[in-house]
């Protein structure tokens, strides 16, 4: 089973190891599943599997 | 207050009593056929600035002394015959998370640390774009309001003015380099230096009826500059015409080591590429916005207009879809999150009530984003830039409207809200020049904007059009009445 929206804000937000005040809390739970929803559609771009990032490493700086 | 008043392009002056230059290069012109010099310029900007920024919120910070020092510098040159330019001796904005050597930036908040823009002598030091403004000649009014760090909305919590709409003072500039654009709409100096990662340039120049470049990224130095999206953040500028625009950029482009993103390549000649025609030029329309039921029947209706001028020109219009529309804008508003994310997360951990609201709401999204997840949207950019490269091989320019809706009331705003009526994020997540350019006032009197967008590195094709479209409408040359008013 997935977990919640409130269950995974709750993980990510002790991963990252900051504390929000429960109403912050509550509107990040609220906005979760269209973020989501808005990454999860990223991975249905047709493309390449072997597509790289736009973003490229340097050995140089 | 939304009533307005037109000037002829010919003209270029204030109705207002001090008979201001409207323009860079009207300015350019007064000081040297000698209706102005540089430190009566700059002595009547300030009188403005007494009067307006109380009401309008522009300035953090106001240089007067440093610039009227500057500006008696500039007029000294020119007596002698030392000409540095169109930008010699004009008044200039800078947004306030651009380091000057004058004093602290502050980013508009209580976290960035005040030894900011500091170097290892301890001595405050110029951004490269500032200290290439400078060597221009350049008068520097002062530092300009932002939202905090650049993102999120005014916040009057945390003590920084709140930016107001210069066409009519109930409605908000655009962000973020709202004191940029309500400075330059009011005459407070004549342009200005914005910054623009998903938008913050383009927004506030549709909304305060001015142009605004985001130039191709890489193309300006961005270092001395407070990040938000590393990959997505561009300094440029903020005037009334493409012409001044062409003419700050033409100052500010060029590469430089100390931003690990500056392109080496060369530097246009912007102004020499204003034709005045866009005759031929092939010109692709996404029309489609038109018909989101969140568009504006002014926004609408004058896009159309504007659309018109282009065809009545000699332009080769067509309409196009713009390619993966959506998962473009959410590559870079997720994109820049997490990059800010990065930036702020041990200021989030000790100061989180610090921060505005509005700002600890939208970057603190990215702690709910994964690597993956960033990554696959560098991959979503690199398929997205591959997409556009294949519209621009049949087409000069692609056009939309910047915004979907006028400005917004100043004392209502949603972070939510305002991302959705934005049609600007998308440039930001392919890296490719976007100008927007004033294209007339709804019937509330309120400014909204066109935007051009070209192949990387053709910024001289958008000021050509842009240069053209306003020889042939007067758009930009049109004061707020609201200003007059505060002004008579």
């Amino acid at each position: 089973m997935s977990p919640t929206a409130e269950e995974t804000v709750t993980v990510m937000l002790a991963a990252a190891g900051i504390t929000v005040p429960d109403d912050e809390k509550a509107e990040f739970v609220a906005a979760y599943p269209a973020f989501r929803a808005s990454l999860d559609a990223l991975y249905a771009v047709p493309m390449s599997h072997e597509e790289e990032p736009q973003l490229i490493f340097s050995p140089f700086v | 207050m939304t009533a307005t008043t037109s000037k002829s392009t010919a003209t270029a002056i204030s109705a207002a009593p001090d008979g201001l230059p409207l323009t860079i290069t009207a300015a350019a012109e007064a000081l040297r056929d000698g209706t102005f010099t540089s430190v009566s310029l700059t002595q009547a900007v300030q009188a403005r600035s007494d009067t307006l920024d109380p009401l309008l919120g522009t300035y953090i910070s106001r240089l007067d002394e440093a610039a009227l020092d500057a500006a008696a510098a500039a007029d000294a040159e020119l007596a002698a015959g030392v000409d540095r330019g169109l930008l010699h001796g004009i008044p200039l904005g800078i947004k306030d998370i651009i380091a000057t050597r004058e004093g602290p930036s502050t980013a508009q908040s209580l976290i960035l640390d005040p030894g900011f823009g500091t170097g290892p002598d301890g001595d405050r030091y110029d951004a490269v774009v500032v200290q290439r403004l400078r060597a221009a000649g350049a008068v520097l009014t002062g530092k300009t309001t932002t939202t905090e760090y650049a993102i999120g909305m005014p916040d009057e919590s945390k003590g920084f003015p709140t930016p107001h709409n210069a066409y009519d003072l109930d409605f908000w500039p655009g962000g973020s380099s709202s004191g940029t654009g309500n400075g330059v709409a009011s005459g407070q100096f004549l342009g200005g230096l914005g910054t623009d990662t998903g938008g913050s340039i383009r927004m506030p120049a549709a909304w305060s009826n001015l142009s605004g470049m985001k130039q191709t990224f890489g193309r300006v130095p961005k270092s001395g500059c407070v990040p938000l999206g590393f990959s997505y953040d561009h300094i440029g500028p903020l005037t009334r015409s493409a012409r001044d625009a062409a003419a700050m950029l033409a100052v500010l482009a060029g590469h430089d080591e100390s931003d690990a993103c500056s392109v080496n390549r060369p530097v246009d000649d912007y102004v020499g590429a204003l034709t005045g025609s866009m005759a031929g030029l092939k010109v692709g329309v996404d029309l489609s916005f038109l018909d989101w039921a969140a568009c504006d029947p002014d926004v609408a209706g004058l896009t159309r207009d504007a659309v018109a001028v282009f065809k009545d020109a000699g332009a080769i219009v067509t309409e196009v879809k713009l390619p993966l529309w959506q998962e473009l804008c959410t590559a870079t508003m997720c994109g820049l999150v997490i990059e800010g994310m990065a930036y702020h997360r041990g200021d989030f951990r000790s100061r989180w009530n610090d921060y505005g609201r509005p700002t600890r709401l939208s970057i603190g999204q990215g702690m709910f984003m994964t690597a993956a997840d960033f990554v696959q949207a560098q991959r979503v950019r690199r398929v997205g830039v591959r997409a556009v490269t294949e519209l621009f091989g049949q087409y000069d320019l692609l056009i939309t409207p910047t915004t979907l809706v006028p400005p917004l009331p100043v004392d209502n705003l949603d972070f939510g809200d305002l991302i959705a009526s934005i049609l600007t994020p998308y440039w930001n997540a392919t890296g490719n020049p976007a100008m927007s350019i004033p294209m007339g006032l709804t019937s509330g009197g309120l400014p909204v904007g066109l935007q051009l967008a070209a192949k990387p590195f053709d910024e001289a094709t958008i000021f050509q059009a842009a240069d053209a479209f306003q020889l042939l409408t007067d758009h930009h040359l049109v004061e707020s009445a609201a200003i007059l008013e505060l002004l008579s």
